[in-house]
């Protein structure tokens, strides 16, 4: 489902150069729950954010779904993000201004669905994610557990190939993030693809493949199953 | 889509309350500002714009030249031009003259001095488009003292309006005359520039008095002449030579030029700068212009405030840009988002700007001093700038915030709490500076307005106008009946005031009197030059202290007086007399006075006799009696405080009373007379100052945006040199620094646009402040005393957030 090939990223700030990516290349097959770890600023985020299709990369190509998507303009790829890929963040990143129900519903507005449609998703989703009763609070409203759950309704909400999560649970407890956890395994058996960069050992468990990352380069992959 | 942008932007609307509001009231603030100056700019441009004959309306203007030199031009011309025209020249339609009259009215209801009184020819209904309720246009002016008045005039000397046949009494310079009503016109719309209440008809004037129709050489009449078109007014143009060759035949004008030209009426009210204007005020075009810059740079200042509040609230709004970007928003629909917004509070300010404009209408026509108000906001192209205005609006105020907002990186947004946008941070400089510039401007054309404001009212005149009451003299009593009075009346009334002086004269200080040629006995006319010639009495120059440089005051009891002068400085030196004392029994001749000789007996010192705005001309007193042209029509009461002033006034009313039974008192402090000849400046000041205290308080929004802005940046930062320990006044002083070079790049660029603009404003008046380094360093000053306040505030309330709970990002 996704191959990249000789990833390079760089950050040029004043006179410093950094390195994010360097000739970073993995396959990811359909169905798959990748687990990438690392010590922080070895480049998990940034190698998310370009398969997220939110960055563009300096080197390298990137084939996504069988579409090169190395060159892609920023339309193009949002519209392939909207409706192919779903993030989850360490930091949940609701807008504040929105209730639960709206947060979720945001996806299906961006890819045009219908209004009666996208409330019947919505209830579909959040009565999954056990959030259905917070559908009108505010995101300040809930507990981090709660939001992440919210967060990750969002990122399912469109039925997504792909969800990319960045360190989902570095701001729950052991208990919420088992929770979340649990979530994206069932998920992952339902048919979608995951990639999620986690520090955690235990959550890595979860997966089927992890990738270990030192400076921007892959260092190992160790197969699970 | 729209319903969905509707309920997030009136959410974040809500959220963002303080924000929302100060955004809405700073931008209405702004449009109320634009639409009331551009209102009323238009209606004054408007003038005479619903007259159906306007392209076919002209006033003939006459110019004087001796070689290529102008040496006159006047608005009004000689009687005797408007009886010959129509019948001589080819293509004039119809003509009227619309000449000034003023005076008292009187009935047996109601006596009361009415300003606009007119003479106008039988014409005139025919050329102007007063629709009459009662009469008929072609011919209610045609006989001798006959005359239309306006509905409300009738009303209020009558009470009804079936008056016609009744008799109104006007009493002015031309005598006390009975008219006969035969029209009413309906009230008049109040911008026009032949706004009468009481139109009379012209022959009433010197009925039928041959001398005055074949008067060429006096022009005191405006004069209207309709054609059909204007190819007309070419063929009229070129019969103009042969015309003036006729009639210019009298041989003290041999070696001048005369020219008509034909001013279209819609030009009278704001493009007249004629010395001479007898129609409408004073040319206020400059002040109007002066006003549209106004109005444009407080509305810059109000959507520069929205840009700079809205990219500032951006940091706030980042977060939600990112999320929606990632989760596949296109770039132009979160554009659209926040334009939608900028829409939204673009049309809220624009209703409650409307709401303002009713509300602020009445004090601004009063602070203008304009007699009409509402009426402005009632003309259809007042309407036609709103759209207009919010469109662009949206645009101005919308476009560059929604671009910055929508060009986030989302990566970067989610990444970091703060967000480097280190390019919009100089815009916002600029912004702010501009912001600064406008306000700069501002205060300091203010600041040196008021300075010579100051200067012209409380300079030394050379004369003291202090406790100086002025009666006028009455109005319906015969001419011969009143000489024979004035003097005893004059006596009793000091008698009664126990005034320390009342002198009878012409003229005196604020109000003109003659101006005539003045020249050397000894010497031919030719060397003749215009003097004030004020006819006075021996206490006129004790009672305005007047200072005799040499010789003596007139004195009643020598009848020689009767034909002495006493000589200004100024005069003295018009006629090339160098010592005072030279000046002694020199003989003079006066235009108007025949053969007279008048031997000069004193020379008093310079004074201003007008406001400081005219230079000091040249003074010749004359006694008011004997030869003199008008009896006094002023009896100037000096008091020594003896009296309170009611008491005064009430003692000066008895005594006239007895002399000059049934007739109208009036009266007036001559100080206060003196200083409203500065009602234009008090007015551009008052106006300069209102939107200068509009253009900083908006400002101030702006500058609360940008500090609210650089604390949330340098937030982290902050906070961790306030765990090391760092003074809150040294943080302070690092984020105030930000602002110092934003209003000293200000400074520079404001200080010579306003040198520029006040220099130029100053060169009309003959006796001006100087522009200083103070007035700026004032201006400064007070900018920077407002906005630290305004900076500290707001800066002291982030700084003193505990700096944990920053750094942990709560
Ligand atoms: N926007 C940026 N500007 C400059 N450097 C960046 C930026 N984003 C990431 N980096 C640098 O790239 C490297 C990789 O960052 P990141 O992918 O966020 O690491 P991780 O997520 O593994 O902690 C780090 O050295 C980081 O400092
Ligand atoms: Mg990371």
């Amino acid at each position: 489902m996704i191959k990249v090939t000789d990833l390079e990223k760089y950050y040029s700030t004043e006179e410093i150069k950094t390195i994010a990516l360097n000739q970073f290349s993995f396959e990811v097959n359909k169905g798959e729950f990748i687990a990438v770890m690392g010590p922080s600023g070895c480049g998990k985020s940034t190698l998310l954010n370009i398969i997220g299709l939110l960055d563009d990369l300096d080197g390298g190509s990137f084939i996504f779904n069988g579409e090169d998507v190395t060159h892609y303009n920023e339309r193009k790829r949002a519209n392939l993000r909207k409706h192919n890929i779903g993030f989850v963040f360490q930091s949940f990143n609701l807008i504040d201004q929105l209730t639960v129900f709206e947060n979720v519903e945001l996806p299906l507005i961006y890819i045009g669905m219908k209004k009666a449609d996208r409330k019947k998703r919505v209830h579909e989703v959040l009565e999954k994610m056990q959030i259905m009763h917070r559908r009108n609070h505010f995101p300040q409203q809930l507990s981090g557990g709660q939001q992440q759950r919210v967060a990750v309704a969002r990122a399912v909400v469109n039925n997504p190939k792909l969800i990319l999560a960045d360190e989902p649970t570095g701001n729950l407890d052991s208990s919420n993030g088992d929770e979340v956890m649990e979530l994206l395994t069932e998920l992952n058996d339902q048919g979608a693809t995951i990639i999620m960069v986690t520090h955690s050992e235990h959550d890595a468990k979860y997966s089927h493949r992890i990738v270990r990352m030192l400076d921007g380069q892959k260092v190992t992959e160790v197969s699970l199953v | 889509m729209v319903l969905n942008f509707l309920k997030i932007s009136l959410r974040n609307l809500k959220k963002r309350l303080p924000f929302t509001l100060i955004n809405i009231l700073g931008l209405s603030i702004g449009m109320s500002c634009f639409l009331l100056l551009m209102a009323y700019t238009k209606y004054e441009e408007n003038y005479d714009d619903f007259q159906e004959n306007k392209n076919q309306l002209y006033r003939i203007i006459f110019e004087r030249y001796k070689g290529q030199e102008l040496i006159s031009v006047s608005p009004a011309v000689m009687p005797a031009l408007g009886y010959k025209i129509k019948d001589e020249i080819l293509g004039i339609k119809h003509m009227s003259r619309f000449s000034y009259g003023g005076g008292i009215v009187k009935n047996e209801r109601i006596t009361a001095e009415e300003g606009k009184i007119f003479y106008a020819d039988a014409d005139f209904f025919k050329m102007f488009s007063f629709p009459l309720i009662v009469g008929n246009p072609s011919n209610v002016l045609e006989s001798p003292n006959s005359m239309v008045l306006t509905k409300s005039s009738a009303l209020k000397y009558f009470g009804k309006l079936n008056v016609i046949g009744k008799e109104l009494e006007v009493s002015n310079e031309f005598g006390s005359v009975k008219f006969n009503i035969t029209g009413i016109a309906k009230d008049l719309p109040l911008n026009t520039s032949f706004n009468f209440d009481f139109l009379c008809s012209y022959n009433s004037i010197y009925s039928g008095q041959g001398w005055f129709e074949h008067h060429w050489m006096w022009w005191s009449y405006p004069t209207i002449v309709s054609v059909s078109n204007t190819r007309d007014l070419e063929n009229v143009k070129k019969q103009f030579p042969e015309f003036i060759k006729k009639y210019k035949t009298n041989p003290i004008e041999a070696d001048v030029t005369w020219t008509f030209d034909f001013q279209p009426i819609q030009d009278i009210h704001l493009k007249s700068d004629f010395r001479k204007e007898a129609l409408g005020r004073d040319s206020r075009a400059r002040t109007l212009n002066l006003l549209k810059i106004i109005a444009i740079l407080i509305l810059v200042i109000s959507w520069v405030n929205y840009i700079n509040l809205s990219t500032a609230s951006s940091t706030e709004r980042a977060k939600e840009v990112a999320v929606r970007k990632f989760i596949g928003a296109y770039r132009s629909q979160i554009s659209k988002q926040f334009l939608f917004e900028a829409g939204l509070i673009n049309c809220m300010a624009a209703l409650l700007s409307i709401g303002i404009l009713f509300l602020v209408i009445t004090p601004f026509s009063s602070l203008l001093g304009l007699d009409y108000s509402i009426e402005i906001l009632m003309q259809p192209s007042f309407w036609s700038y709103l759209l207009p205005l919010v469109v662009f609006g949206i645009m101005a105020s919308g476009l560059y915030p929604a671009f910055v907002l929508a060009s986030f990186k989302p990566t970067d947004i989610l990444k970091s709490k703060t967000i480097s946008t280190t390019g919009s941070n100089t815009v916002r400089k600029v912004l702010v500076g501009v912001q600064f510039t406008i306000s700069i401007i501002l205060i300091a054309c203010t600041v040196i307005m008021m300075h010579q404001n100051d200067f012209m009212k409380n300079q030394d005149l050379g004369v003291d106008i202090n406790n100086v009451i002025v009666i006028k003299k009455p109005n319906f009593v015969e001419k011969q009946v009143y000489e024979s009075r004035l003097n005893s009346f004059t006596k009793e009334l000091q008698k009664s005031t126990k005034a320390e002086y009342v002198s009878a004269s012409f003229g005196l200080p604020s109000i003109g009197s003659w101006g005539l040629a003045v020249w050397k006995s000894t010497e031919d006319s030719d060397t003749q030059q215009v003097h004030i010639v004020n006819g006075v009495d021996a206490n006129y120059i004790p009672a305005y202290d007047l200072k005799l440089l040499a010789g003596r005051n007139f004195d009643e009891n020598r009848v020689a007086d009767e034909s002495a002068a006493i000589l200004s400085k100024k005069s003295l030196k018009i006629l090339g007399i160098d010592n005072p004392n030279d000046a002694i029994d020199i003989g003079l001749r006066l235009e108007i006075f025949g053969d007279r000789v008048f031997h000069v007996i004193g020379v008093i010192d310079d004074y201003h006799h007008n406001s400081l705005k005219t230079e000091i001309g040249g003074m010749v007193l004359i006694p008011n009696t004997g030869y003199w042209y008008g009896s006094p029509r002023f009896f100037s009461l000096k008091s020594n405080g003896g009296l309170p002033i009611n008491k005064v006034l009430e003692e000066a009313k008895h005594t006239y009373d007895t002399f000059f039974p049934g007739d109208l008192f009036e009266y007036y402090i001559l100080k206060d007379k003196f200083q409203k000849q500065y009602v234009e400046e008090d007015r551009n000041q008052s106006v300069f100052t209102l939107f200068s205290v509009i253009a900083i308080f908006l400002a101030c929004i702006g500058i609360l945006g940008m500090s609210s802005f650089i604390a949330f940046m340098k937030m982290r930062d902050i906070a961790i040199r306030k765990v090391f320990g760092a003074d809150k006044f040294v943080i302070l002083w690092i984020l105030s620094k930000e602002f110092l070079v934003v209003l000293i790049g200000a400074s520079c660029v404001s200080i010579p646009v306003a040198i520029y603009f006040m220099g130029d404003w100053l060169a009309d008046f003959p006796y001006r402040v100087s522009i200083g380094v103070w007035h700026f360093t004032t201006t400064i000053f007070l900018i920077v005393i407002i906005t630290s306040i305004v900076i500290g505030i707001n800066l002291y309330r982030s700084l003193s957030r505990k700096p944990i709970g920053v750094l942990k990002g709560e």
